[in-house]
């Protein structure tokens, strides 16, 4: 049961690692937007 | 406002794909008639990783098209086009990569070999190099101009044998494929495959290009800004 159980959790942890970096560098990507704004302003 | 928009879309793909993960490893049943029944859930990711790849030509054509109507004399008029083109070709290289990838595994577990030069796996070897060759044509060149125009017209033809290779090629010849495909495509598919491939791998899959699409576009502008 315990080995089924690692079956489902590594690649959902995987895919929950992936989201998480992509949200990442959406904010990161949103930061620097801000500031190239701000520099042409 | 757009932001919680875009926040509660990108929420919904990362909740789609972790169902998707967990229902490929939990909920479907290991399939009937294969000669490994747990390694069919691979098909939970590799179709719909193929679609992307043929979702990210219709979408790099259609940008490409508006690419060659805008004037060349005002840049902002075919700029984003260009951007979204490049974005949907270099996602579509990915995506056909990972369809390889999981075909590979798939091949090796039913078939006894990771390649054996299917008119399907060729095909999709054929539509990598596609979207590959894109690349290096746009590499190839330096004015934004000439690069965005050469670029888009070779995308708008090279859409043309890509759908053909995914479509149509592997119904007309005889391929490994042939149950897989009419499992898919056909009635003959499981209903809780059905499900899960329709219902969350499929939207999930497509969020996640619109999301990857979205940054790799709007990385492309700051990129544009910085050398300008």
């Amino acid at each position: 049961m315990s080995g089924q159980l690692w079956v489902v959790a590594v690649p959902v942890i995987v895919w929950a690692g992936v989201f998480a970096y992509m949200v990442m560098l959406d904010r990161k990507v949103a930061a620097v937007e801000v500031g190239a704004e701000a520099d042409d302003q | 406002m757009r932001a919680y928009v875009a926040w509660i879309w990108k929420g919904a793909t990362g909740v789609l794909l972790a169902a998707a993960t967990w229902a490929a490893m939990a909920y479907v049943r290991p399939a009937e008639g294969f000669l490994y029944p747990d390694g069919a859930r691979i098909i939970i990711m590799h179709v719909p990783c193929a679609w992307i790849a043929c979702l990210a030509y219709v979408v790099a054509a259609w940008n490409a098209a508006a690419v060659l109507r805008a004037s060349t004399a005002v840049p902002a008029k075919w700029r984003a086009g260009d951007s979204r083109c490049a974005a949907a070709m270099e996602i579509g290289l990915l995506f056909s990569a990972l369809t390889t990838i999981t075909g590979s595994i798939f091949s090796r577990l039913q078939w006894g070999a990771f390649w054996s030069w299917d008119p399907r796996q060729t095909s999709i070897l054929v539509i990598m190099l596609l979207f590959a060759a894109y690349l290096v044509l746009r590499s190839a060149v330096t004015d934004a101009s000439v690069r965005a125009r050469l670029s888009s017209a070779y995308a708008i033809v090279a859409v043309v044998p890509g759908l053909f290779l995914i479509w149509v090629l592997p119904r007309v010849v005889s391929t490994l494929h042939g149950g897989a495909n009419q499992a898919v495509i056909g009635g003959g598919l499981d209903p809780q495959y059905r499900l899960v491939l329709y219902g969350l791998a499929l939207p999930g899959f497509v969020g996640l290009f619109a999301w990857l699409m979205q940054l790799r576009t709007r990385v492309a502008e700051l990129e544009r800004r910085w050398i300008a």
